[in-house]
């Protein structure tokens, strides 16, 4: 095991895991993720006032800002690996064996428990996503009531 | 004015191209959290080519903005968005809201947006409503705007009283205006307000590209195809551009991120030829969708991803579970979400300044 990485979470095993991730789950995900300031979209001077715009390098030389990781600790291996933090499209995936049914579903539930902000979220999202883009169909002079192809114009 | 009626296009390819333009960029490295949808200006962009060449083009152009996008991503030219002044930031998103706020208007009117085919011709028939469109009966109108205040309320009042709650406010609003909808008004009166349903059933077939589909005669790819396109393709480029960079600022700037603008626009521009190559109709990030994430603390790439899939799910299988969604809910949500593009103290000491 490498020393110089300090484990953020371990969880190795079925009851690590059931500890460690209510603790992780005590923090809402976006605060886990970014820090939503509501205050910052409602009361508080905006982009600082003029200088975050200044302060982002978009330019040659920035690079993109990399994943988070999480390093877990296989004890059973002695190893040390990572994973995508929560809110990541792969996270809480694991390079490990799945130890049976058990370990599968409280993987997925675990996965689901933990990102369950961002799937509800996403859902309230489609509603509007149809509205729009049937919407935006309808400004490309598009007949919204069939699919026999009708486009319309004046 | 005559209309003529000629072939053309589905709406379900717009929506074919929201959910694939959400899963591919998602996975490529566009902003976490930023919705894509079918774009405004993409759709103004194109009118003109369909009309004067036809409608087979418009594929050919849309997979040429995207080589554009891919390209410009590729050199790293995304640091000339340093030059966007904080005052042209805070003018868009203002005017985002102002257009959020009459978005939800028109969607008072029955069959609404023909009429904004010709610009400068949308609020004449806005206002006197002629032509293809008229507004709601009364009493549909009466109780579609007590939904709309109803679910703006919700969403005030969640917002401000349950800060630390697990279910976003916007999804709460929906759920009680189906409530009110389907349980209360349409079961003891003969009153009801348009629903989703009421925009158009939308039968969408399975994804196919633009080469094997039935419904177009594509043609052939030379130069002269390339010199009819090339002035839309700059022009859907430019504006996928500047609205890819300005939704990112927006969204950065809200959730205290920063995101390499250059990565948005090369997944952007993958995104934009896979989705025209499979006959959907790409876009550009959605400010007004985005809110609704950004609402409910959606702000990773997995609710980005989850929206394509959410999105693709209720076009192909599951149509019936959202149809029945009054529109004045959805209304109410939007209404609400424009106070994250608004900020009035700047704009009363803009007034302030200026008089």
């Amino acid at each position: 095991m490498n020393p110089n990485v300090e484990p953020l979470i371990i969880a190795t095993d079925l009851q690590a895991r059931a500890v460690a991730i209510p603790v992780a789950c005590e923090t809402p995900i976006s605060a886990q993720l970014f820090t939503i300031n509501e205050s910052k979209s409602m009361n508080s001077p905006f982009y600082s006032e003029l200088g975050a715009s200044m302060s982002v390098d978009d330019g040659p030389n920035m690079k993109a800002k990399p994943l988070n990781r999480v390093q877990l600790i296989d004890e059973e291996k002695g190893e040390v690996f990572s994973r995508l933090e929560v809110g990541d499209i792969r996270c809480l995936w694991a390079p490990t064996r799945v130890y049976g049914f058990g370990d599968f579903f409280n993987r997925i539930s675990t996965w689901i428990l933990l990102n369950k902000e961002q799937i509800i979220s996403s859902l309230t999202g489609t509603f509007y996503v149809r509205i729009a883009s049937i919407g935006s169909n309808l400004q490309f002079v598009i007949s919204p009531d069939s699919f026999s192809s009708k486009l319309l114009v004046h | 004015m005559a209309n003529s009626i000629i072939a053309g296009v589905s709406p379900t390819f717009g929506l074919q191209g929201a959910w694939m333009m959400n899963i591919l960029n998602s996975i490529l490295g566009g902003k976490p959290g930023m919705i894509f949808g079918a774009s405004t200006y993409v759709s103004v962009s194109l009118i003109a080519l369909v009309m004067n060449e036809g409608k087979e083009y418009i594929f050919y152009a849309l997979i040429l903005s995207g080589i554009m996008q891919f390209i410009f991503g590729l050199f790293r030219l995304g640091a000339i968005f340093r030059l966007i002044p904080f005052p042209a930031l805070h003018g868009f998103s203002t005017a985002m809201s102002f257009i959020i706020v009459l978005n939800q208007v028109r969607l008072a009117r029955n069959l609404p947006d023909q009429v904004f085919v010709r610009l400068g011709f949308s609020w004449q028939n806005l206002l006197d409503g002629t032509n293809h469109g008229s507004w709601y009966s009364s009493s549909q109108l009466l109780f579609l705007g007590l939904e709309t205040a109803i679910s703006f309320g919700i969403m005030v009042f969640v917002d401000l009283f349950f800060k630390r709650r697990r279910v976003p406010s916007a999804l709460i609003a929906i759920l009680i205006c189906v409530a009110i909808e389907h349980g209360l008004l349409r079961t003891l009166t003969k009153y009801r307000t348009p629903s989703i349903y009421s925009l158009g059933e939308v039968r969408t077939p399975f994804v196919q590209d633009i080469w094997t589909q039935q419904n177009f005669s594509l043609p052939p790819l030379t130069l002269d195809t390339l010199r009819k396109i090339y002035v839309t393709s700059l022009a859907i480029f430019g504006s996928n551009l500047m609205e890819n960079a300005l939704t990112q600022r927006c969204l950065d700037e809200r959730t205290n991120s920063h995101w390499n603008v250059n990565r948005t626009i090369l997944s952007n521009g993958v995104a934009t030829v896979v989705t025209a190559i499979f006959g959907g109709f790409s876009g550009s990030g959605s400010v007004s969708q985005s809110l609704v994430l950004l609402q409910g603390h959606g702000v990773s790439r997995l609710s980005t991803f989850l929206t394509g899939v959410f999105t693709m799910v209720f076009i192909y299988f599951a149509y019936d579970a959202i149809k029945f969604i009054p529109i004045g809910a959805v209304a109410g949500v939007m209404l609400w979400t424009v106070r994250f593009l608004t900020r009035v103290d700047i704009i009363c000491s803009n007034i302030h300044v200026f008089s």
